[in-house]
């Protein structure tokens, strides 16, 4: 079995040639589901030269059909010969055969709004609800917790947030774990303060609104603006978390912004809350490697391959933490920013535009998240990791103005 | 039934390949139980099984095995109370001698050796009929050099004669780690029958996780020279690979953790 | 045919140093040139006592234990001192040197008109022939008292190889022959392997020694000399058995070192006949063990060469 792929316009032609047989239907599989990964869900393949299809040639098929339908995208047969076309009809699968390519929908409603002069790639989004923000920093590491700084926080749908916070619960106060977490669309993705256990997550239900005591947050409700799709720079290489921000400050004028983005993750570098702050006994940020004991790195660029679903806030010009706090979130090149992302089993995306909320809807209700990490660029001389990356995905932002914090 | 208390050794200390083999080391081992020692190259498991069988003298500590303290015993006196089988199949058996001479002396472990003859017919009939429950056919070969033997049958009769006379420990040291698969599941599953039927407390040095979550009651967990994990009963019975996995790179996530991170995570997280 | 005689006897003297090297060399794997001191040893110390008087059984008997003594110093060095063993045994030699000269108190001793360990087979052989100083055999006219030291000799050898053999098919035998072999095993099994080694060097070099002791009393002299170039000798005579008969089994081993001993020191009388300048004798037993040494190696060489060659064609 040999495969040539060639791009026309926004359709990927595969020519195959050989047996379409049990011994080639895995690589089959494979080698298609690489190119949908790559971003291309317009398939036809030339069958012209596929000699025999066996049983587990249209079981592979249909497995790329199936991905393929999660993705609005289209599978095509052509120039089948009388043995591949009788038995895919006999099967049931004729709706893939056509005599000649249909070719991709028009996905570009979005171009009314093109008087934006919006950058290829990128929607603009209708807001009925600009996004505010809301800053909570009651706790001030590393002071030892009182009741006093933990805030009851609310996420019905439209919200979005980060921070340190505690599941709800009726224990004393001295135990409540406080871990990261984040919240999009009115789901929360919580990480205990355990160095070994997954993330648990709250979802939004019809009559359930997910909810925290969190000691700091970053809480913003509204809608998003805008969308961008993005893919590997030119050069095939991954897109910088902070390259990625920087892109949206030059859609919109804005100073900060809020940020969602689903990719597929390159590396990332972060950290997470492995004790929770509530067993400060002395009020003193530990130093060097006491820091162990409440921090977990990351310690390389992890979670290659897999889905990212990152909340984040970012600001090109101060520094979006007051000064009078001591946290100072990284200040990658330029910007300031602070986010938390989730990490997901990989599943691709829809090409184009998409819906933010049925997106994390799909990926929560989909294969528990594996991790939550509070990322970091590791700006260390010599043997820093760098910054996360992604290959390719989407993030959607909107402009935002802070609220005081409410003392 | 072996008691480790506060074990170190450094090996060439003040050199530049100063390596602190272990640190301070405990470990208390029950009768009748067969633990598992997992870790990555030079965690120290294997020196730890070494610091046991005396093959050095620890810098610092105490081993006891009954009560009796043997920190000092050279390691031949050890192998009284400690029967042992090596990484290496060509380790535990003298490659020029029959198999039947080899076994001869394993009946005597630790024993004084007179000037008797050492194999006779009585001697030969024994060991024929321990030597036939290995199913190897060996049998009819006694009087054969070892080093006409395969590495996994050589392993098998090693192990055979680290168990002849009942070991108090028995110290398997990645004994089926040289072998082709197939015999390594032999001599694995023969480890397994021996210490079963015969009621051995056992350390075995593993690389196989499978090995690990599957032979053995307890698994311990080296890094640098300590024991960072420790899956006893209940916890051992639950445990599978993957989660000896995560608590591996967590072991080792936490090594590269160090005070330039600590610095790092000051500033970006707090 | 005294020429035949005395090397046959010379040869069986010889194969107790043999013996003695098989014990290092060959089962404990110990290269250990304290030989070439110890038969020195044995004889100096044989020809001083007898000389002055001792009885020669005694005297033989003490060289026995010398040899031992000196034997277990070398393993000494090695085990207790870690010193290498080439090393340990070249200063043992070099210390032995003069130790000997010290017990002769000058370079030779002569032992001419005095008895020897070989008196009492001669006394019973002439008995037997009614005090006929000389024999016909097959024709040959050999020396009565050649044939009993040659009698006696073989006597001495065959028993000697005989309880050897015995010993090390004991459980002690059966270790110390494991410690050549694998030592991290024979420790595993509990035992002392320095214990082992010390054991081993003593028993080579008594037997050396004794092997020197009979020397010095059959040739009737001692030279302070005498033992320069034993331990390739030795090595020679156990290489040449190994290739006569083999080394499948602990009896065959020993019977092949005492076979080889003669042949070997036959091949040297013959040579030494034929015009061999003895000067060269040393180079020349130093060439054969050479050739012996690199010979299998070298021949297994060309064998994979020849059979690789033939695959190609």
């Amino acid at each position: 079995m040999e495969l040539i792929a060639i791009k026309k316009g926004k359709i990927l032609h595969v020519q195959a040639v050989g047996r379409l047989d049990a011994s080639w239907s895995d690589y089959f599989t494979d080698t298609f589901l690489g190119y949908i990964r790559n971003g291309d869900h317009q398939l036809v393949i030339n069958a012209a030269e596929i000699h025999f299809l066996s049983s587990a040639g249209i079981r592979s098929l249909v497995r790329i059909h199936k991905e393929l339908m999660k993705l609005k995208g289209r599978l095509q047969i052509i120039n089948a010969n009388e043995f591949v076309i009788s038995t895919l009809q006999m099967t049931g699968f004729g709706m893939w055969l056509t005599t000649s390519v249909i070719q991709a929908d028009d996905e570009s409603s979005h171009e009314i709004d093109k008087a934006e002069k919006l950058p290829e790639n990128c929607y603009a989004l209708p807001v009925t609800k600009p996004m505010t923000l809301k800053k909570n920093e009651n706790w001030v590491p590393w002071k030892k917790i009182d009741p006093e700084h933990i805030t009851h926080l609310h996420f019905p749908s439209g919200t979005f947030g980060l921070g340190i916070g505690s599941p709800v619960s009726t224990e004393a106060f001295e135990n409540l774990l406080f871990g990261d977490y984040l919240a999009v669309c009115g789901n929360v993705v919580y990480q205990r303060p355990e160095e070994k256990s997954k993330p648990d997550y709250l979802l939004k239900l019809e009559n359930f609104v997910p909810d925290l005591y969190a000691i700091q947050s970053l809480y913003a409700e509204g809608e998003m603006s805008h969308l961008l799709r993005f893919t590997p720079n030119e050069d095939g290489t991954p897109v910088r978390l902070s390259g990625l921000v920087k892109q949206t400050f030059s859609v919109i004028s804005a100073s900060q912004i809020v940020f969602v983005i689903l990719a597929e993750i390159d590396g990332l570098v972060g950290a997470h809350l492995i004790q929770s702050p509530t067993k400060i006994e002395e009020s003193e940020l530990p130093t060097g490697l006491k820091m162990r004991d409440w921090l977990s790195f990351s310690g390389e660029r992890i979670h290659a391959k897999e889905q990212a679903l990152v909340v984040g806030i970012a600001s090109n010009s101060f520094n979006i933490n007051d000064s009078t706090s001591n946290q100072s979130p990284s200040s990658m090149s330029g910007l300031s920013l602070h986010a938390h992302t989730a990490v997901f089993p990989y599943q691709p995306l829809q090409n184009g535009q998409i819906n933010l909320e049925e997106q994390v809807q799909k990926f929560l209700n989909g294969p528990p998240p594996k991790a939550l990490l509070h990322l970091i660029e590791d700006n260390r001389p010599g043997n820093g990791l760098g910054e996360s990356s992604f290959i390719r995905g989407a993030i959607w932002f909107a402009p935002v103005k802070p609220e005081e914090a409410k003392q | 039934m072996l008691e480790i208390s506060g074990i170190s050794k450094t090996f060439f200390p003040q050199t530049v390949n100063e390596v602190k083999a272990l640190r301070q080391v405990d470990l208390r081992i029950e009768e009748g139980s067969f633990t598992a020692i997992i870790g990555t190259n030079g965690s120290g498991k294997s020196t730890l099984l070494n610091a046991i069988a005396g093959t050095f003298i620890p810098d610092d500590g105490i081993i006891r095995v009954d009560g009796k303290n043997i920190t000092e015993w050279s390691e031949y006196k050890r192998a009284q109370l400690i029967g042992r089988v090596f990484q290496n199949p060509f380790a535990g058996t003298a490659a020029d001698m029959s198999i039947a001479e080899n076994i001869v002396m394993a009946m005597r472990r630790g024993q004084s050796r007179p000037l008797t003859r050492a194999v006779t017919q009585k001697a030969k009939s024994e060991i024929a009929d321990r030597v036939r429950m290995l199913n190897m056919g060996l049998e009819d070969r006694l009087d054969n050099a070892i080093g006409t033997l395969s590495g996994g049958q050589r392993q098998a009769l090693t192990l055979l004669m680290a168990t002849w006379l009942k070991p108090k420990l028995l110290l398997l040291d990645e004994h089926t780690a040289a072998l082709d698969p197939k015999s390594a599941a032999k001599v694995a599953e023969l480890t397994k029958q021996i210490i079963e039927s015969e009621r051995l407390t056992a350390m075995m040095v593993t690389h196989s996780m499978q090995q690990a979550v599957d032979l053995p009651d307890r698994i311990v967990m080296m890094h640098r020279g300590q024991i960072v994990e420790d899956y006893q009963k209940e916890n051992k019975k639950r445990v599978r690979i993957p989660d000896l996995l995560d608590t591996f790179d967590r072991v080792q996530k936490r090594e590269l953790f160090d005070e330039t991170v600590a610095a790092l995570l000051t500033e970006q997280y707090f | 045919m005294n020429l035949i005689i005395g090397a046959f006897t010379i040869g069986l003297i010889l194969s107790l140093l043999s013996l003695g090297m098989l014990i290092s060399f060959r089962m404990i794997k110990f290269t250990d040139i304290t030989v070439d001191g110890s038969l020195t040893l044995g004889a100096a110390l044989t020809a001083v006592l007898i000389s002055s008087g001792w009885s020669p059984w005694v005297a033989t008997f003490l060289a026995f234990i010398a040899g031992m003594a000196a034997g277990s110093i070398t393993g000494v060095l090695y085990t207790k001192f870690k010193i290498q063993e080439i090393l340990a045994g070249i200063l043992m030699m070099t210390a032995l040197y003069s130790v000997n000269l010290r017990i002769m108190g000058r370079s030779n001793i002569p032992l001419l008109d005095t008895k020897t360990v070989s008196e009492i087979p001669e006394k019973l052989l002439l008995d037997f022939t009614d005090g006929n100083k000389n024999l016909l055999f097959f024709g040959w006219q050999v020396s009565l008292i050649d044939l009993a030291v040659f009698i006696s000799s073989l006597i001495l050898c065959a028993l000697i190889g005989w309880l050897l053999n015995k010993f090390l098919l004991t459980h002690f035998g059966t270790v110390l022959r494991a410690t050549g072999n694998n030592v991290q095993m024979v420790r595993a099994q509990g035992v002392n392997n320095n214990k082992m080694i010390i054991f081993s060097l003593a028993l080579s070099n008594g037997l050396v020694a004794l092997s020197g002791a009979l020397l010095a009393q059959y040739q009737g002299f001692a030279d302070v000399q005498m033992g320069i170039g034993m331990m390739v000798w030795g090595l020679a005579s156990i290489i040449i058995g190994e290739a006569l008969v083999g080394k499948t089994t602990i009896g065959i081993a020993i019977a092949g070192t005492i076979l080889g001993t003669i042949l070997f020191r036959l091949l040297i009388a013959i040579a030494l006949r034929w015009g061999l300048n003895p000067n060269d004798l040393k180079l020349v037993t130093a060439l054969f063990v050479f050739a012996a040494l690199v010979a299998p190696q070298w021949f297994k060489s060309l064998h994979k060469k020849l059979s690789k060659n033939s695959h190609h064609a």
